[in-house]
């Protein structure tokens, strides 16, 4: 039981300081918010709040009902935020607008776009976009597709007026503009109920619990847990280090306890340290952020034990190889950088190429933020990531070896 | 020379603390390197710079059972029984293979396979999809999106391209819907003839706009002021932006830890004792001061150089680099000044460095964590609230060739910087005088 002592000793000793708090929960809360607010917090993307849609600007040179028409129809757009300019025709202004990205796009309907459209019913416009941004490639998409309605009303106006005209003919060219304009309205407004509509649906496998609805805190509070337990260790491990160095070790070793309860003693702490940094974020998580950890309580005791276990083990290395207290903030934030970033704590790991998926096998912050993003989007429970822990558990054992090795090796 | 003297001193106290260089370079470095082997399969490798989305599995389900009134379609020289036929020969043809792998299979294997992450997307097309797209159904058909939640830019794309080809299956029985309501309110009826007619050229233009042959739509490349246009490698964006946001956020620690040293001598006695020698107060602090400043430009400059020879990165004019570049060195120096001036002992900026420079330094750079989102441009100004935020403005306005913009906003950071150092150098004067 002296492994306890160890342990409460280096709780005491890590607690009495409020610092660490800073990295164990302000830091990863404030990331959390951050990153989560960022990419949508609870909202999902499409969800038509005007702070979630990109800005686009639209250079309008005909002011007229059908491009008035054509705003409006864009204005429903859940991806796309327009904004209309009258009068702003220089071309490279708006190129450096785009550049410099305050606008994510630009349209320009040309001089003469109502006249072609009314009469040749062609769409026949310009956009400014860099395609080679993320920004680009989603709105190119979203314009391409309201111009396709756009043509599709066009192409239909025309028919309407040409049957209309064989049929009854035209007093003047204006009863002909009117027509064709009321046509064109209605049928972009006949694209708010489109014959086939789009039904998502996300996996609930049989078994599964109930999955939570989009939220992007779902990526971003795994991921800051992970980075910062591990951010956490810097002061954890120096108790290691400073023990060593202040002789306290030497003078523990000549009493009765044996090495094994001073190494699993410092490991506990490690752990219980970190396991109230996750129950504490996941409780957090589960109050103000709407992740249903809860939903299942013994996957998500699992992942975090697993977690923690981890972290424990690679916290109890640093502090061993570790030779003064400033090399503990080195050897911990190195790998905290290339685990977190390898392992998708700060990027969703389906954005990046299959060689770096493969290599983030290798980063245990991937199986954290599997485990975790199981439970609170895919509704896992225990046997779904059974995996993941073992896994975690596996790193774990990898890291307290050579802490082992060389601890019983070393001279103080 | 004594202020040069303390300044070497300190200098080359740093340059040998593996701490400092690994917070100077290490860091920054490493943050780099990650996001470029992490993005290294987003951009091409060659001059081109297409951005590429990772390929997402994609099970299709067709469930549609065609229709009796209109037995064929045809698409070119081949035939399809119903339009779901049709609508996945589209998905097959080579124009979506960078985007998606596409398999068929029935509901129960599809949903199965999306459960168990072996495909990202699941699309179910309904039995009524044909019937409903010519016209002979008066419902609505729901086409079903079977997603892996855990993914989230794929099956978004490769909805929205979903969703445009079947706009196009819907544009004919829409149009013809329009026209015969407008007509029937004109107290218009159309004979056989001429029904027939205008559904033969409703498809005409279908298959004229889906071949381009209608509309131009011509997408122009973005511009910076000098002309050039804007051709940057999307790898080469994304490590632009972070290794400019790791320098600006580590030469804020770097101006920090050594207005820090001030601290640290007071604590272990030889500030005191510098103070019995026949330098003053001003020249020792003077130099100080000086250290931070001149370790803060070699760090600038080597991780310039270094970015510029390994990574590749672009920083754009040099003139206006230069200039942003001393406003950086001026700012991060006396950010350090101020804030430690603040504190009494090293134990205090302990929470400086653990808090303050952590959340000033990241929301000065998080205009970079939100490149290419919709709240883009929110975070504009928001990093304006810190020193950091001004620092990563104005070296954004410099590489993007807007000249004014970088100007103004180092000016900016000038004029911070002389309000930090008069507050900072004041209140040491204050304490040690």
């Amino acid at each position: 039981m002296k492994f306890l002592d160890i342990a409460i000793k280096d709780l005491y000793q890590i607690f009495k300081d409020w610092k660490p708090a800073i990295f164990l929960l302000i830091a990863p809360i404030g990331f959390t918010l951050m990153f989560g607010f960022m990419f949508g917090g609870f909202k999902g993307p499409n969800d038509g709040d005007d702070e979630r849609r990109y800005p686009v600007k639209l250079v309008d040179q005909n002011q007229t009902m059908l491009t008035e028409t054509i705003l409006s129809f864009l204005d429903r757009s859940e991806i796309i935020y327009v904004e209309s300019v009258e009068g702003q025709t220089n071309l490279d202004e708006l190129k450096q607008e785009v550049a410099n990205e305050e606008v994510a796009a630009a349209i320009i309907l040309p001089a003469g776009f109502t006249q072609t459209l009314q009469e040749q019913a062609k769409v026949n416009l310009n956009i400014i976009l860099d395609k080679n941004t993320l920004a680009g490639m989603t709105v190119q998409q979203e314009i391409e597709s309201n111009f396709q309605r756009v043509q599709t009303a066009a192409n239909t106006a025309r028919l309407a007026e040409q049957l209309f005209e064989e049929s009854e003919g035209w007093r003047n060219d204006e009863e002909r503009v009117l027509f064709f304009n009321n046509v064109f309205a209605e049928a972009l407004d006949a694209w708010q109920t489109p014959s086939v509509i789009a039904v998502n649906r996300q996996t609930t496998p049989e078994g599964y619990e109930e999955a939570s609805s989009e939220n992007a805190f779902a990526q971003s509070l795994p991921g800051m847990m992970a980075q910062f337990a591990i951010a956490g260790l810097i002061g954890a491990s120096e108790i290691i280090v400073q023990e060593r160095k202040s002789g306290s070790l030497d003078r523990l070793r000549s009493t009765a306890v044996d090495k094994f309860s001073i190494l699993s003693g410092h490991w506990l702490a490690m752990f219980v340290m970190i396991f109230i940094q996750f129950f504490i974020l996941v409780i957090f998580g589960q109050l103000f952020l709407r992740l249903n950890f809860f939903g299942a309580p013994l996957a998500t005791l699992a992942i975090s034990i697993a977690s923690c276990a981890f972290v424990a083990s690679l916290g109890l290395l640093i502090g061993i190889l570790a030779k003064v207290p400033e090399q503990t903030i080195v050897f911990s934030l190195i790998p905290m950088f290339i685990f977190s970033g390898l392992g998708g704590a700060w990027v969703p790991l389906e954005l990046v190429g299959e060689t770096v998926q493969r290599v983030s096998r290798f980063s245990p912050v991937s199986w954290i933020m599997k485990g975790f993003k199981d439970i609170l989007l895919r509704g896992a429970d225990l046997p779904q990531v059974i995996v993941p822990v073992l896994i975690l558990l596996g790193f774990s054992v990898l890291f307290f070896l050579p802490a082992a090795v060389i601890f019983y090796k070393k001279r103080t | 020379m004594k202020t040069l003297s303390i300044a070497f001193k300190d200098m080359w106290r740093a340059f040998r603390s593996l701490f400092a260089l690994a917070f100077m370079f290490g860091v920054p470095i490493l943050m780099t390197l990650i996001f470029a082997f992490l993005f290294g399969g987003l951009g091409s490798s060659g001059e081109e710079s297409e951005f590429v989305l990772p390929v997402t599995d994609v099970v299709i389900v067709n469930q549609d059972e065609g229709s009796q009134t209109v037995p064929d379609f045809s698409d070119g020289n081949s035939s399809f029984a119903s339009l779901g036929d049709l609508f996945v020969a589209t998905l097959q043809t080579d124009s979506f293979t960078d985007l998606m792998n596409i398999s068929l299979n029935d509901e129960r294997a599809a949903r199965l396979a999306v459960d168990n992450q072996e495909a990202g997307m699941a699309i179910i097309i309904p039995p009524s999809f044909t019937n409903v797209l010519i016209g002979q159904s008066s419902q609505h058909a729901e086409i079903l999106f079977y997603k892996d939640p855990t993914l989230t830019m794929g099956p978004q794309v490769i909805q929205s391209v979903v969703m445009r080809i079947i706009d196009g299956f819907s544009s004919s029985s829409l149009s013809i819907d329009t026209i015969f309501s407008v007509l029937d309110e004109n107290g218009m009826e159309l004979n056989q003839q001429q029904q027939i007619e205008l559904f033969q050229e409703i498809n005409e233009n279908m298959s004229s706009d889906q071949e381009g042959g209608r509309g131009i739509i011509t997408i122009l490349p973005p511009e910076t002021e000098n002309g050039e246009q804007d051709q940057t490698n999307p790898l080469q964006f994304i490590l632009r932006n972070i290794m400019a946001g790791m320098m600006i956020f580590f030469t804020f620690f770097t101006g920090t830890s050594a207005a820090e040293t001030i601290l640290q001598e007071e604590e272990d006695g030889t500030l005191a004792r510098l103070f019995t020698t026949p330098t003053n107060s001003s020249t020792i602090l003077n130099g100080k001061f000086l250290a931070g400043f001149m370790m803060i430009i070699v760090q600038v400059v080597l991780l310039l150089i270094f970015a510029n020879l390994v990574f590749g990165i672009d920083w754009g004019p040099v003139a206006p680099l230069i200039f942003v570049s001393i406003g950086l060195v001026t700012l991060a120096t006396n950010f350090g000044i101020f804030v430690i001036s603040l504190v009494v002992n090293t134990k205090q900026s302990g929470i400086v460095f653990g808090a303050v420079l952590n959340f000033t330094g990241m929301l000065g750079m998080s205009s970079v964590f939100v490149i290419g989102t919709p709240v883009e441009e929110s975070f504009k100004y928001l990093p304006l609230l810190v020193p950091q935020g001004w620092a990563m403005s104005a070296i954004r306005a410099s590489w993007n060739g807007n000249t004014t913009q970088a100007v103004l906003f180092t000016m900016g950071m000038l004029v911070i910087s002389i309000l930090l150092f008069f507050v900072g150098n004041a209140r040491f004067k204050k304490r040690f005088g």
